[in-house]
């Protein structure tokens, strides 16, 4: 802790600052208050606690990051030329029915969004608009599932964030096409810090599907910490797609809270492609009976880039059905962290829970942790996990080049194989396409 | 072209001379000799673990084997040089004895990107996915394959026979000039059996040779070798007409064993 407080004052500081402008009075205000309390109590993590082991926080606690400003003319300009040169996330706004928020610099871009589709009844809104006005459900659902206690990054997500986003799908609504959100970095020289909060919240029988896109140009370290609290009601369905294609400077946090009610079902497929530091903390809570959840990821790694998945599934109710796989390529020094806890209350007979994590090490220097956990408390239960670590199949790789297919392209395409379950196991099928396009960018096709 | 004009000796396809092969520490082939004219059918029989896979791995260019000894010519060049995609685009093919499972590359994909891959090497122009589909389906008519087999991933989940079916489409739709076929036969039922070897006689021509190597007769009654050699201990042994393969069936190999053991004795 000794090592750190110089850190936490630096955080301190900046929050005392950005007060004034922070949106929220009341309940919100006081989260705030507390989470900066409780972060300055216990400080940055150290890789001596057992979910940081693999991950060291210096790149954070080591740069002094200025909150992002809100953006300027010019860097609106920036944002719009670079929604049109980098590559389609699957929102085309000339195309009709298409939902597409875009933040820049952490900060609702009206004037880049499209909104005007949005059904009767659904609310799609930044933070900062519907914060400021009074709206009694919001302020008691912010913070509920993550109040930042006991985890350094959601704490000062919840002292520090300016915007974000707030999803409300009535009961019995369904959205019939995805909502894009964007999170754009448009960098300066100055090392910067955003702290995005997202709130999902479907009502009973409601539905939807939501692609979260990180990008951008960020030149200077960037950190990018977020939090999302997702509330899916008795047989609501909400299907996520995120795709992390950073910049080598960012530092990516993400925590997600999602608590799911009887028969409800959740799915989340995770592309970890860019960014020097990547740190997902995913936790499940499966309150109702007979929900299901689905977590997939793909990490592709190379350089010194580093991810860490931790995920958390708590099964309090019978018969929930839980699946996670996730999968890594990693090349050069590139290092990854699976740790999956699933936790099976008293309560809940006839669980399903699989747990999978398959990598494929493509240099002698990468570098693969897996850590399955499992709980049982109860005793009428399917549980399963396994893991892999791996060199391409050289068998495959044998038969590809005695077909006439060239080592490269037999290497591509085995490559491909082993990334697109994660795409193919998306069920939402535009969900399932953009995923599909995005491995396409970064692992081309095997012909050649 | 043709190499049995008037005034020149037919050139073979296939010359090996007294190929040494092994993996590290391990002599497998010790002296492989065997000419493959253009147009014949060799059948290599031999008890297991004799070298047959071997030999034809290391033919197609299997890296896990080294050669130390001998040389093998193709079309009158040297082969050993030629890296595995360059022999197969090259002609030749080799039907595995174990085919390999590929999860998440679909049959219909690797198929294409094989064939288009030779067919550049030749200058010619790549097939594009509706041509591919309308050449491919009429060889999965011929061999009477699902055509739903083409969605699969390749030999992912396939039954034994469905893979040793599938690695004959792969030598249908690559028409290779040299096919090595490695217990294609094994596992398959009667009818598949019939199947098979139609597609493999299909194949026959003046211009393209068969090695297969198989442990029965049975295929042998569908087609018909010109040759048949007895690989033991990692070198051809016994060399005869279709008469042989017939001997062994009735005999098996104890008295091949007992000729090889004179012999050396002999020499001594
Ligand atoms: N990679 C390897 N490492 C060690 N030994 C090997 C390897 N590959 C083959 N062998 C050995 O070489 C010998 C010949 O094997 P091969 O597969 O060529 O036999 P085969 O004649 O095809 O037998 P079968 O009729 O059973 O298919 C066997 O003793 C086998 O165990
Ligand atoms: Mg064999």
């Amino acid at each position: 802790m000794t090592a750190s407080a110089p850190a936490t004052d630096v955080w301190a500081d900046l929050f005392e600052a950005a007060r004034p402008r922070l949106p929220g009075a009341g309940r919100v205000a006081g989260l705030r208050r507390k989470a900066l309390a409780g972060f300055r109590a216990t400080g940055f993590p150290t890789q001596r606690q057992e979910e940081w082991r693999h991950t060291s926080v210096a790149p954070v606690t080591g740069t002094a990051f200025e909150p992002a400003a809100p953006p300027s003319r010019e860097a609106l300009d920036r944002a719009a030329a670079l929604l049109e040169t980098l590559p389609p996330t699957g929102a085309d706004p000339a195309a009709g029915g298409s939902i597409r928020v875009v933040f820049v610099n952490g900060r609702f871009a009206p004037t880049l969004s499209s909104r005007e589709t949005v059904p009767d009844g659904v609310e799609i809104a930044s933070l900062d608009e519907v914060l400021a006005r009074p709206d009694e459900d919001l302020e008691a659902r912010i913070g509920s599932l993550v109040d930042g206690t006991g985890h350094a990054f959601a704490a000062l997500n919840t002292a520090l964030f300016e915007d974000g986003l707030f999803l409300r799908v009535p009961s019995g609504t369904r959205l019939a096409s995805p909502v894009h959100l964007v999170f754009l970095a448009v960098g300066g020289a100055a090392a910067t810090a955003v702290h995005p909060r997202l709130l999902y919240l479907l009502e009973d029988d409601a539905q939807a599907s939501v692609v979260e896109s990180w990008r951008g140009e960020a030149e200077a370290p960037w950190l990018s910490n977020t939090v999302v609290e997702a509330w899916i009601g008795r047989n609501a369905r909400l299907d996520l797609l995120e795709i992390q294609e950073q910049t080598l400077e960012a530092l990516h946090f993400r925590a997600l809270k999602v608590h799911q009610a009887e028969d409800s079902r959740f799915a989340s497929a995770c592309l970890s492609i860019g960014a020097h530091l990547t740190r997902n903390d995913v936790h499940i809570r499966l309150e109702g009976p007979g929900a299901e959840c689905r977590l997939d990821g793909l990490t592709l790694a190379q350089g010194d880039q580093h991810a860490d998945h931790q995920t958390k599934i708590d099964h309090a109710k019978p018969q929930g059905t839980s699946h996670q796989l996730y999968k890594g390529i990693l090349d050069d020094r590139a290092t990854t962290a699976f740790s999956g806890r699933v936790l099976v209350e008293p309560h809940a007979q006839k669980t399903d829970a699989q747990q999978t994590n398959h990598n494929l090490l493509l240099s002698p220097d990468a570098v693969a942790d897996s850590k399955p956990q499992l709980e049982i408390f109860a005793d009428d239960v399917k549980c399963a996990h396994g893991a892999t670590v791996g060199q391409l199949d050289q068998d495959a790789l044998f038969y590809l080049r005695s077909r006439g297919i060239g080592p490269r392209a037999a290497r591509r395409l085995l490559l491909r194989a082993f990334a697109s379950e994660i795409a193919e196991r998306v069920q939402d099928p535009e969900l399932r396409e953009i995923a599909r396009a995005t491995l396409e960018r970064h692992l081309p096709g095997g012909e050649g | 072209m043709m190499s049995n004009g008037k005034n020149q000796p037919p050139q073979p396809l296939l010359e090996v001379r007294n190929l040494h092969a092994g993996v590290e520490g391990k002599q497998i082939l010790k002296g492989v000799d065997l000419t493959v004219m253009p147009g014949e059918v060799h059948a290599i029989m031999g008890p297991n673990g004799s070298g047959k896979s071997t030999f034809v791995k290391v033919l197609s260019g299997h890296e896990g084997f080294e050669v130390s000894e001998g040389e093998v010519l193709y079309e009158g060049r040297d082969l050993l040089d030629l890296a595995p995609e360059n022999r197969a685009r090259e002609g030749i093919f080799l039907a595995f004895q174990y085919p390999v499972e590929i999860p998440g590359v679909s049959n219909a994909y690797f198929l294409r990107a094989a064939l288009n891959a030779v067919r550049e090497h030749h200058g010619e122009e790549a097939l594009d996915a509706m041509d591919f589909l309308t050449l491919v389906r009429e060889h999965m008519k011929r061999l009477r394959m699902d055509p739903g087999m083409l969605n699969r991933a390749v030999n992912a989940g396939f039954s034994g026979g469905e893979k040793k079916r599938n690695e004959v489409l792969q030598m249908a739709v690559l028409q290779p000039r040299l096919a090595l076929l490695d217990e294609t036969d094994s596992g398959l039922d009667i009818d598949a059996l019939k199947i098979v070897a139609e597609g493999v006689n299909d194949l026959r021509g003046p211009d393209r040779s068969i090695v297969l190597v198989t442990h029965y007769q049975r295929l042998l009654d569908y087609i018909v070798p010109d040759h048949v050699h007895v690989l033991h201990a990692g070198r051809i042994v016994k060399s005869g007409c279709a008469d042989l393969a017939l001997k062994l069936e009735e005999q098996g190999y104890g008295w091949i064993e007992d000729d090889v053991r004179a012999a050396e004795a002999g020499a001594r």
